[in-house]
Order: C-alpha cells, then structure tokens, then sequence
C-alpha cells in the first residue's frame, strides 16, 4: 500500500459524498475508476479491494442517522449524571463545559451563568468543576438555536458538528454538584490554565495576549478586532497552531535535545514524538493542531525510522485516523482548510523545486495555498480579499522566521531568566510585533476591497476544484499553454459568479427576522437596485449601549451572502434604535448612495455625526412625493405634517414588486391610518407590513376594510416584552382570513419575484 | 517492488499528475527511467533518429534514399530511446548476460511510444520479429527481438531464419552494409498481409531490418514499417 494510501483518501471521500447527498451516480463513477485503474495496471488487485472496503466503510459511517433532535421543547427540568467532558472555560458572566451524560451518552453543553453584577467579589466557581469529574446536574435539556437568516451563522449546526445536540443553561451554581476526581485530560487542561495565568502575570498585555494565542491556542485572548483583521486578510491560519507552529516546536525541541545531548539523533525522533502527544491537549485541540501533530509523530516513528510511508501517505494515513476520531470534523472549516492546504503544497511540490529563489517560493506558496481554499472560504464567509496574497507573502515569512521563534526562546526563558531579562525581550517583542500590526491596520483601512461573491452552490464548489485540478496537473506535466487556459476558465468562473446576480431575473423582498426589529432588503430583478426600508438595532444587556450584534449576525451575513456591495437607497422611516440602530455600522462597510428620510425625522446627534462623517447624501419626502431609485417608483402616504411622534411620523411607502402593491408602514398609529384612508380613499393592497410590529394602537379594523390586503406581514422578536403582535390585532386579520407571516414563527421572510408575471412566491426560511 | 535495473525499492512520487490516476506498475525507478532517455521530436522523418536540424532527413537516410533498390525500402523506423551509454548496458545486462526480465524496464514506454508512432495501423497488421541464428539462439536461449514484440498487441510471424551466424556488433559499419543478405524466408507471407512492422532491439545502420525487407517485399507486402528500442 505503500504510496497509495491517498486512494483511499479518495475512496473515503467518495463513500461520504455519496451518503451525503445520496448520489448513486457517484459508486458509478468511482467503479469505472477503479476498473480503468486495475484495466491500465496501475494498481494491484489487492489493493483495488481495500479501496473499495474504505468507501464502502465510509458510505456506511456517514450515512444520514436519525436525528437526535427529538421534540424536547418545554421539558421539564431533570437531574442527570455523567462527566464534565471538556475543557471548562471559564468566561467573566458565564463559566461552560460539555457534559457526556451517563445514561444517554449525549453531549450536552451545560452553561452556567453567574450574576457576579450584583456581587463585587470575583465569581467563585467550585474547584470541582474540573475535565474528568463526575456531576449531577439538573436543569432542562434545550435543542439550541438554530438560525432564522438566509447566510446567517448557524449555531446547531455549529455544535451538532461537535456531536453536542442539546444544551442546558443554569442560573444557579448550586444546580452543579461535582465530586472530586483526577482524570488525566483534567489535569493537562488545569496545567494549561496555570500557564496562561503565568504568562498573564510576569508579561505585558501584548506579548502575553500573542504567547497565549500562538503557543496555547487560546485565540480568544487576542482582540476580536485582531482576529477578524486577520481573517479578512486570510492570516488566520497563523493564529490557528498548524504544521508552521509544530515546525518550528518541533525543530526547537530537536536542536535543543542534540545539544545539550540529551539524546541522539533516533532517540530524539522518539522523544518528540511522545512529548507532542500532549500538545494538542495543552492548546484546546482543533483539528488543524491535531493534523500536524499526528503527521509530525507518525513521520518520525513510521517514516524517518521503518520507512513505511510517503510523505502524501502521511497525510492520508492522517486524515484517514482524523475521520474515525470524529465523524463530524469533516464539517469543520478549520479540518477543511488544513488539509486542502496541506495536500496541495505537498502535490505541488515538484512544481515549487523548479524555482530557486526564496521570494518566488514563498509567493506560490501563499497563491497555491489561497487559491486552494478559496471556494471553502467563499461558502462560509462569501468574501475574499485579492490583495491578501501579498499581505501572506510578507507575513508568513514574519511568523515563521521571527515572532514563532522568538516566542518559544521567550517561553523558555520564563522559567529561566530574571524578570529583568524577560522585561527586555518583552520591549523588544512589543516594538515590533505593534509596529508590523499596526501596518496591517493601516492597510486594512486604505488598500481594503474585498470582493463580495455571495452564496455558491456545491455545483460551482465542484468545478472549481476540476478546473483546479486539471491548472496544476497541467502546470506539474510543464504543459503551460494548457494551464493558462485552466486558469483563464478558473478566473471566467469567478467572473460568472460575480455578474450572477445581473443576470438574475428573480427579484426578492426579504423581511429579516431581526428581533424585535425591522429590516427589510428589495433587491430587484437583474440587481437594478438594492434598497433597504430600517435597519434595525439592539441594545446591549443593560438596554443602553447601541450593539452591533444584529448587523454582524444578522443583516451583514445576508448582504454578503447574496453578493450585494453597494446599496441604492436606505429608507429610515422613523428615529427609533429598532428601526435605524444598525445604520453606522452598515455605512462603515457598505457603499449607500442615498438615505431617506421623512421630513420630521428627529435626526439625534451622534446619528447626524456619522452621516457627515460618511459624506452621506441625505433626502427627505413627505406626502405625495414620488421617488424613483432605477425606474423602480416609491410614493410616500406619509406623513402630510408633523404628527408630534416619532410613531406618527414614519415614512409610509407605497410600491409595486412583480403586480403585487405592497404597503411600508413603519410604526405608525391609527390616528394616521385614518388620515391614510381620507387622502387616499380609493386605495387597495396586496400586501401589508403590518405597522408597529402588530402593537394594538395599529392596524385598525377601518384600515383593513379600505385596504383589502391580501397577505400581512409582522416583523416582531421572540417572547417580546411588549407582548406584540397583539391578539387583537391577529384576531382582525384572521377574521379577514389574511395569511400572517411572523418572523418570531418563519424567520426571515422572502418574497421571491419576476417583472412581468403576476404575483410572487413567498418562502418563509423556516416553514 | 523492487527496481530491476538498480534494486533499489520503488516508491511512486505522488503529484497532481498521478494522484487520481496512479502511473502504470513499473519494475523501473524513477531515477533509473529517468536516465533511460526517451527520443523526442524532432525527429528524421525515415530513421526516427532525434536530429535538430532543418533538413527531415538525416544523412544516413539520405545516402540510403540514393541507393535506388533500398530506397523507402522501410517506410519510416522509429525508436524509443537513445542508445546511449546506460541503455547500452542495461542491453548488454539483457542479452548477452542473459538477465530475460529486464525487458520489462522498457515494457511500459515500448507500449505507450508504439501507441503514439503506430496510431492506426491498417488491417491486418502483422509484427516480423528479426530472428538470430539458430547457434546463436541456442546459446542466448531467448531471442529479445521475440521478447518485445509479445509487448504488443499485434500478431507476430516468425517467418525469416538466420543463415549467417557472426556477430552483428562485432562488425564495422561498413563491412555491415556490404555483407549479404542473411536471412532467408522459411514459409509465405499470409496474403491478406499488406502491413508488417519489423522488430529489432537496436537500429545503427539499418542494414539488418532492409535485409529483412527485401525479402518481405519480394513476397508481396508492401507497406514496411520497423519499430527498435533503440537507435
């Protein structure tokens, strides 16, 4: 088998495609390979078998299971027992762990929040909340939430991935009764914990912040704003450990056990290998980590000693064990990354050995590797960042060559020098690394043009890597010519994806599910026009402070998701934060040509700020105004005057998406409503945003019976404290048997149409 | 598997170009088959010899193109690999050590090339592999010209015997193009056989496979091809 374990890559990759989505036609296409291969003799006999024990192996592992997922929704709390099976992570309002309960054998993520607020002490959580112990816990089991956006993050999916289904969230501490047990994950994890505490205590912020994320995983020490710097310019590979940090790890115990002669050359391979085992648990174990520490240990003890396997088997032996350690890791991004990565430098390696120069080098080697994940990177965040290619070619080579090393021989030197040493290297270590992330700053602010693809299907995921592959084949037979033409394929490819939605006849009108919020997108038929009717807020926990969690959570993943860059117009109907709250956020990353306004818009001061600051071109409209944003006509109901309340004094629009006449009412009362009716007493609807989140005050019985809508839509959060929609007012729509979509029971909302035909199809994201 | 040239163990180097195809089992290493070096265009036009010059024909061919009896005698040869230096002993280790197995170094680029110099041949097409004496024979126990023609997927007709038995390499070029005819026809040509491409281990002169073709030609064949393993 010896050089053809990578078959069996494919082979495995095979089986779980075809479990996947269920695709006969894949065994087809996998037998006709298999044949072709033993036809040709290229492969032995033997060998062919094994290859299709692997894919028939892994069709069955991956086959789709029944879902644990159960209907659990209003258990009632129970006491369970089992074992804290993580690492506990300790968190300022919250403390949390995965329990694997007895009985059952689910993973359950238990979170436990303490009011320290009220309390001046630091939160006391019991020592006996340990990896390892054995505790009763009572609580109710929860399913945790999924997500209601088109492209927003999904975090059941995101836990199912680490094989956790259901969660339980506890208030008091007392409900967590653990007993004292030693386990020897438990005791890593805590030897981990007093590492960082150490690094926190005799270094400065930044040079603690970079040892404790770089040489113990512990990403989230860094600034959120650091982390998502370095993801936007695909740097995140080096804050994530890999081959780069076990490299180097690796070299630095090497050299250190010859010299001090610890050990020979064959002994120290051992040695390595045995301390490495402990690594992946001492940095929190991602799958990257896991990677290259498997690949570092099974190449010194199998290769470099017995010769069992190539460099390419190593790799496969590797994914191969990774797969049956976990089943879901093969979702996880950061398994994805590591290993596209991975086998692409390592089958391009005869093409890098032609180049000599270092530079020349390094530049393929951050081309292949960013091309390779691109598609991957496309699907999760819909974005990428050209210019990245060459921030990699500066910092990879900065990583490696100075801040890895030099943070190891600092390490070191913690347990061995005085502090007056340690200060030193600390300067020195901060002078520079502030410098170089300054500098990323900088560019970040002025050469920053990510280019925004949207949401693709497997079908692109699928001829994008074909096209990959023939490129670097073509490229590895030295056959140039053809490989330019792979590559120019390639670069139409992403073309086509980018003109997509121009050439999209389909218009849609999505109602976000934001909360007890409003935000509604048009993007019209061959993205004429993007326009935006309130872009909700929230507020932080104290109710005061603006936060910015629906804009990155909610309506900037959809934006990117549908590739959207520039928005046309921003309707505000009203100066309240649940209708304009995400505003400054969504100017600092989107280019908007025009806001407006109605003309008593109580514009407040900061808000006023940041539109000068933007250079925003603002309008305002009252009754009877017509605005056109590319042919596509709006005319504005309301309001004629100045009502006296923000409410009254929203923008109300009225406009036509594929012949159905819909109805945009902001927050308004029924003292407008009626005035509506009297200046416009012909009017009827099809559609109605029902105004004010379905409050009481609105959408009256008048209002309904001179409208005639057809369809209501409410824009209203879960379990509000204002208890909207009224059930009144749903009582007055049901009474007219008008369809409700709600966005607390559908999620987002979308309406889906074309210019000419009639009527639309409206697809609530949850059905 | 080990290498048949050099013994060392053989382990394929795994590239984008192999990776879902793997490359067809070899009995050769990479270093060894890359040191047996492949002809490559351009090539003359009669003899296959690689030649960057501007003329088709190589000067050998010329001067046998002046000779009106041996003139496209043999429509075109064509060889898979130089006959330098490391193919010539690796030839020697086969022949006249008698180490029958090396053959299968060349087996896979003696097929590949003859898919590529032979597209189409027309049918039927038979293989004439030049025979040795009958003393020689018996003293080498095999005939390699016999060996690689069963690489192929054609038919192969013993039909020539050997009459004279000195040693081919044991003569200079030009005692080799006056010598006679050598081989005799020892049975008729099928006669729905209109192509025959002759086999031989090494090309130099090219006197030894015209020999042969005189005689195919006399019995009726007229489209001669020849295809060596060297040249």
């Amino acid at each position: 088998m010896k050089g053809n374990w990578h078959l069996l890559t494919i082979g495995a990759l095979v089986g779980f495609y075809a479990s996947r989505v269920n695709a006969l036609h894949a065994y087809g296409v996998a037998l006709i390979w298999l044949v072709a291969m033993f036809q040709t003799k290229r492969i032995k006999r033997g060998h062919i078998c094994v290859i299709l024990v692997v894919c028939i192996f892994f069709s069955y592992y991956y086959f789709p299971r029944l879902s644990p997922l159960d209907n659990i929704d209003n258990q009632p709390a129970i006491t369970m027992f089992g074992k804290i099976d993580s690492e506990v992570d300790h968190k300022n309002d919250r403390t949390s762990f995965v329990f694997l309960e007895a009985n059952t054998k689910e993973k359950i993520l238990v979170t436990s929040f303490h009011n320290d607020s009220n309390g001046d002490e630091s939160p006391s959580v019991p020592t006996k909340w340990q990896t390892g112990s054995t505790c009763q816990i009572s609580g109710a089991k929860t399913i945790p939430p999924s997500s209601n956006n088109p492209g927003q993050f999904n975090y059941q999916q995101y836990l199912a991935q680490q094989k956790i289904h259901y969660q339980v969230t506890v208030t008091n501490p007392k409900n967590i009764v653990c007993d004292d047990s030693f386990s020897m994950r438990g005791s890593i994890y805590q030897y981990r914990q007093k590492i960082v505490k150490t690094i926190d205590k005799k270094l400065s912020s930044t040079s603690a912040m970079w040892m404790q994320s770089l040489l113990f995983g512990k990403v989230d020490a860094l600034p959120d704003s650091v982390v998502e710097l370095f993801r936007d310019w695909n740097l995140s590979h080096l804050l994530a450990i890999s081959g780069l940090h076990i490299g180097v790890l690796g070299s630095f115990l090497y050299f250190f056990l010859l010299r001090t002669g610890i050990a020979t050359k064959i002994t120290s391979h051992y040695f390595i290998a045995v301390l490495l085992i402990f690594y992946p648990f001492l940095t929190g174990g991602s799958p990257s980590v896991w990677r290259a520490v498997l690949m570092m240990i099974i190449g010194f003890v199998c290769c470099k000693q017995h010769k069992l396997f190539t460099i390419v088997d190593l790799v496969s032996v590797v994914f191969l064990l990774l797969l049956l350690g976990n089943r879901e890791i093969i979702y996880q991004i950061g398994f994805q990354y590591s290993f596209v990565v991975t086998y692409s430098l390592i089958l391009s390696r005869r093409i890098l050995s032609r180049y000599k120069k270092y530079f020349t080098v390094v530049f393929l080697v951050s081309m292949i590797s960013m091309v390779s994940v691109l598609p991957i990177q496309i699907s999760h965040f819909y974005t990428f960042q050209p210019l990245a290619l060459l921030i990699n070619v500066l910092f990879v080579p900065y990583f490696t060559t100075f801040v890895m090393p030099f943070l190891f021989f600092f390490f070191i030197s913690l347990y061995l020098f005085p502090q007056s040493f340690l200060s030193l290297l600390d300067s020195i270590f901060v002078f520079i690394q502030d410098k170089m992330i300054t500098l990323l700053f900088t560019v970040n602010d002025f050469f920053s043009a990510p280019i925004i693809v949207g949401e693709c299907s497997i079908f692109f995921l699928l001829a994008f890597y074909l096209l990959f592959f023939a490129m670097m084949r073509f490229f590895d037979q030295k056959r140039y010519r053809k490989a330019l033409v792979k590559t120019t394929c390639l670069t139409f490819l992403c073309i086509f994806l980018l003109v997509r939605p121009y050439l999209n006849p389909y218009g849609t009108v999505t109602m976000l599910d934001v909360g007890q919020a409003d935000a509604l997108v048009i993007e019209l038929p061959y993205r004429k026009a993007v326009i935006i009717y309130d872009v909700g807020g929230t507020m932080m926990n104290d109710f005061q402070t603006p936060s910015d969690r629906v804009y990155r959570q909610v309506i900037k993943p959809y934006l990117h998701s549908r590739g959207i860059r520039k928005i046309d117009a921003i309707f505000l109907s009203h100066a309240h934060h649940d209708h304009i709250g995400s505003v400054p956020f969504l100017l600092d990353d989107f280019l908007v040509d025009l806001v407006i306004t109605s003309e008593y818009f109580a514009m407040s001061k900061d808000l006023s700020t940041v539109f000068t600051d933007n250079n925003q071109t603002i309008i305002t409209a009252t009754q009877n105004d017509r605005i056109i944003i590319n042919e596509h006509l709006f005319t504005v109901l309301s309001p004629a005057f100045d009502w006296q309340d923000k409410n009254d004094n929203s923008l109300v629009l009225l406009t036509e998406f594929g012949s159905l006449t819909w109805l945009l009412t902001g927050d308004i009362t029924s003292i407008v409503e009626q005035n509506i009716i009297k200046s416009y007493p012909d009017l009827t609807i099809d559609v109605l945003r029902v105004p004010h989140h379905g409050s009481q005050t609105s959408t009256s019985e008048p209002f309904l019976g001179a409208l005639q809508p057809q369809i209501a839509l409410i824009s209203v959060g879960e379990n509000n404290r204002f208890q909207h929609p009224n059930a009144e007012v749903l009582k007055r729509l049901e009474d007219r048997d008008i369809p409700i979509y709600r966005t607390d029971v559908h999620g987002a909302i979308q309406y889906i149409f074309q210019e000419s035909e009639q009527g639309g199809t409206f697809l609530p994201f949850i059905p | 598997m080990h290498c048949l040239s050099c013994n060392q163990i053989i382990v394929p180097e795994i590239t984008w170009s192999n990776f879902i195809l793997p490359d067809r089992l070899s009995n050769c290493c990479s270093t060894c088959s890359e040191k047996m070096s492949l002809i490559h265009d351009p090539t003359c036009s009669i003899c296959g010899r690689e030649q960057h010059s501007a003329q088709k024909i190589c000067s050998d061919c010329s001067r046998w193109q002046a000779n009106h009896r041996m003139k496209n005698l043999i429509l075109y040869n064509r060889s898979v690999y130089h006959y330098d230096d490391f193919i010539k002993s690796i030839v020697a280790r086969w022949k006249y050590r008698g180490d029958y197995q090396l053959y299968q170094l060349f087996t896979i680029n003696f097929q590949e090339k003859f898919k590529q110099y032979f597209p189409k041949p027309p049918k039927p097409t038979y293989l004439v592999p030049i025979p040795l004496s009958s003393e020689r024979l018996k003293h080498r126990a095999f005939n390699q010209a016999e060996a690689l023609a069963q690489l192929l997927p054609y038919p192969s007709l013993n039909i020539l015997t050997r009459t004279e038995g000195e040693k081919q390499s044991k003569k200079n070029r030009k005692q080799r193009i006056m010598m006679k005819n050598p081989f005799t026809l020892n049975r008729e040509l099928p006669a729905e056989a209109k192509s025959v491409i002759l086999i031989d281990d090494i090309y130099t002169t090219g006197t030894t496979l015209r020999h042969a073709a005189t005689l195919i030609q006399q019995a009726g064949c007229e489209q001669i091809c020849s295809y060596t393993l060297a040249r």
